[in-house]
């Protein structure tokens, strides 16, 4: 020992003890060594020789390790090795104790691992330096490792996570009537990372309705509105509301529960096949396109509204466009991810690239949507998985699905003997569609549910009958083409708008029989009703073609202004099944 | 040039007592005995001609002789290990005299 | 991307200028640009003219300035887009929320 350095104070204040394995073959040098990292406040371990090093590291896991580089039985050198070989990837600072001087010797031992070395006599000042150096080195390293597998534990549950949210989000996503024959669509895998989303459902009339969304952002933030999107838009197009109804309940829903800077870019639909007709409300998605028979481009619907859950209620404006759309005519939109795909040199696919696309397919439209799938892969370089593509050609009319006829569970309908009257005035009809609430109502008689599309068809054309010619004296023979179908949806929005007097009354008279039972139902309106030099005309053009289908009895009095209808239901049997 | 170097340092003995405590005792022995069987092994090796058994022992030797504070015997065993690497026997005999030596006048003032 | 924000002599435009993408990468930068303590500005300019591409993250933030500066009271214009952020601030329709020139 050197008497220079003189002894340290004995206990280093700054930390807990170490463990100090001390291996050297020279019992003078073990003992003076070993009392000496004592005195520094350590606890030692004593080896003779390089193997029972080994095992006693095995065995006591020391926290530094001493090795002289000469000794019999096994060598430092190779004791160095397998002592690092067995921390893994646990730091432990292994310092040569030696009064070798040829550097090759000392690169030996750098070779076998060790980390410094500590030359005879030993100086205890700088033994204590070394010890504390390889302290701190050995905690910062803990500290990484623990942080490093925090992090990944953390990872490893947010994967986890994602898998089930994703799950969960696929379901939502997905659900509906998304495998209707007239649908075609692609959602890539990551949809739910990059926000987009897309539902279909049928309301009991039949109308379909879809939502093709895209949020804001990117991840789960993305993805969590989804769920409350998904909701009121299942709910309400199975309770029957009108796309317009929906819209405005959606946009104030996110507004409510969304922080402001994530919102949702969308495009809502109505496809009507009874009436050919579609209704498309864009806010924030590139231009929704119309095709005809032959792959012409018919129609453009481009953005005219504010994203979902940006504008207040008295900003955000819910009146989709209506347009005629014939069987075999065909509707394309897409998230932002198809015109903003870009290619190696960082070109836009853009409106230009889907035009091409269209263009080229003239005659065969059938094949536009894998047209557009493959020109876009082949323009990015590889298959897109940031685009969401919805097609929907107009089915036949003939080809309508039936209506799911719903099996007859109550015999209780015996006591549904009971008639309600509603009268909906100027301030109702102008905020409100009172539908669903009455529909939700006659289907509380269980002989009714297979006939709900039926009713609801039927309540609905009587209603906005009622609405649209008797309040709002609109003329039928204006939807002779399209542009005048466009007048006329902007003046009923217009006239509905402004709508200050009048009144529409529903009444409801249910009686059950033997048999089963019979429904009336009585609209009248305030109007004037239609004059009888055109009934004929107007009778078509008001829809009661359709009323007259699909009721039993249909009748007309006070001009027009009353109509009455009447179902019969029988026990066990379902009409339209 | 050993001549030159003290038998020991006593400011080394000092602080080795100091450190040892109650086993300072202990280590007197320990070293004595270790000497005792260094000495045997140079002896051995010088006889056998194997130079680097007569390094190996000279160099444990010298480590725990500079611990010691034995300045002399210390360098005696540098020269020793030295021989022994360039496999000169004559020169390794000359330094085991030597070394031989130091620890005689040394075994007197360990205490 | 780098954003930068400077403030008329008299304390009434805060102007910020965004080069380069405007995107998520963005979002702290642009939100520090007009959260510094003590800045109560009339109007803030939203200078785009070295803005060479946009993403909905952008209008976002965007609404998120929006809401910093007061909702429907905020006086923001958006100006010397590129065709390209042009086009996509329309899309969303964003000219009913603040005026782009």
């Amino acid at each position: 020992m050197r008497s220079e350095g003189a002894l340290p104070r004995p206990v280093d204040p700054e930390a807990a003890p170490l463990l100090v394995l001390v291996a050297d073959d020279n019992p003078t040098d073990r003992l003076i060594l070993g009392r000496l990292v004592e005195r520094l406040g350590h606890r030692v371990c004593l080896a003779e020789e390089g193997k029972q090093a080994v095992s006693l590291f095995v065995e006591r896991q020391p926290d530094i390790v001493l090795l002289d580089a000469l000794m019999p039985v096994m060598d430092g050198f190779e004791a160095a090795r397998q002592i690092k070989q067995r921390a893994g990837e646990d730091l432990v600072p292994v310092i040569f104790l030696t009064s070798l001087t040829e550097t090759d010797a000392l690169v030996k031992c750098l070779e076998a691992g060790g980390d410094d070395f500590l030359t005879k006599p030993y100086n205890p000042v700088i033994l204590q330096a070394k010890i504390r150096a390889f302290r701190r080195m050995r905690e910062m390293h803990q500290t990484l490792q623990s942080q490093r597998d925090v992090i990944a534990g953390q990872h490893a549950s947010l994967v986890r996570d994602q898998e089930l949210a994703k799950i969960i989000f696929d379901r939502v996503a997905h659900s509906g009537s998304l495998s209707d024959n007239s649908l075609r669509y692609l959602q890539s895998a990551y949809a739910m990372f990059n926000g987009d989303i897309l539902l279909a459902a049928h309301r009991p009339s039949g109308e379909m309705h879809l939502l093709l969304g895209d949020f804001t952002g990117h991840g789960l933030s993305a993805a969590i509105g989804a769920m409350p999107l998904a909701e009121v838009f299942y709910a309400m197009t199975s309770k029957g509301y009108a796309l317009r109804d929906i819209l405005l309940e959606l946009n104030s829903k996110l507004a409510t529960i969304l922080p402001v800077g994530i919102f949702c870019c969308a495009v809502l639909i109505e496809v009507n096949p009874t009436k050919g007709l579609v209704e498309i409300w864009n806010g924030g998605l590139p231009d929704v396109m119309i095709l005809g028979r032959q792959g012409e481009l018919l129609e453009r619907v481009t953005s005219t509204n504010l994203p979902l859950g940006v504008a207040s209620r008295e900003r955000f404006s819910p009146d989709p466009k209506v347009l005629v759309m014939h069987p075999g005519e065909r509707l394309l939109c897409w998230t932002d991810g198809v015109i903003e795909t870009r290619n190696g040199a960082g070109q836009l696919f853009g409106d230009a690239g889907v035009l091409r696309v269209i263009d080229a397919h003239k005659g065969e439209p059938e094949q536009v949507f894998d047209g557009l799938l493959s020109a876009l892969s082949q323009f990015h370089g590889s298959p897109e998985d940031d685009v969401s593509l919805l097609q929907v050609v107009m089915p036949e009319r003939d080809h309508l699905p039936a209506p799911q006829p719903q099996p007859l569970t109550a015999a209780m309908d015996a006591q549904q003997d009971w008639r309600l009257s509603y009268t909906f005035r100027a301030q109702a009809i102008r905020g409100q569609n009172p539908l669903p609430f009455i529909l939700q109502k006659l289907l509380s008689v269980a002989g009714l549910r297979a006939r709900a599309g039926a009713l609801f068809t039927v309540l609905s054309e009587l209603y906005s009958n009622a609405l649209e010619h008797g309040l709002l004296r609109l003329d039928s023979a204006w939807k002779q083409d399209s542009d005048g179908f466009a007048l006329y949806y902007q003046e009923r929005s217009a006239r509905l708008q402004a709508l200050e007097d009048g009144w529409i009354c529903l009444t409801i008279d249910h009686r059950p029989d033997v048999q089963g039972g019979e429904l009336v139902l009585t609209c009248e309106d305030s109007g004037a009703g239609f004059s009888t030099v055109r009934s004929a005309a107007d009778y078509a053009g008001r829809g009661l073609a359709l009323v007259a289908a699909l009721a039993d009895e249909l009748a007309f009095s006070e001009q027009g202004s009353r109509v009455r209808v009447v179902f019969r239901w029988q026990l066990g049997h379902t009409p339209e099944a | 040039m050993s001549e030159s170097l003290q038998d020991v340092n006593p400011a080394v003995l000092q602080a080795l007592r100091e450190l040892m405590q109650d086993d300072y005792a202990l280590l007197l022995d320990t070293f004595q005995g270790d000497a005792d069987l260094r000495l045997r092994q140079l002896r051995e090796a010088l006889q056998a001609d194997d130079m680097d058994a007569f390094r190996q022992a000279a160099h444990s030797f010298k480590g725990s002789c500079g611990n010691m504070g034995a300045a002399a015997l210390e360098q005696a065993c540098l020269e020793a290990e030295a021989a022994g690497l360039a496999g000169d026997s004559a020169e390794a005999a000359k330094a085991l005299t030597v070394i031989e030596q130091a620890f005689v006048r040394l075994k007197p003032l360990l205490h | 991307m780098s954003i930068q924000a400077s403030m008329s002599a008299d304390s009434q435009i805060l102007t910020i200028n965004v080069k380069g993408r405007f995107d998520f990468g963005a979002h702290q930068a642009f939100r520090s640009a007009y959260e510094r303590s003590g800045l109560t500005p009339r109007q803030y300019v939203v200078d785009l003219h070295e803005t060479d591409y946009i993403d909905s993250s952008a209008l976002g933030m965007l609404l998120l300035l929006r809401d910093h500066a007061g909702g429907d009271s905020a006086d923001i214009r958006i100006v010397h887009c590129n065709p390209d952020v042009r086009k996509v601030l329309s899309i969303s329709n964003f000219e009913q929320l603040f005026s782009i020139e």
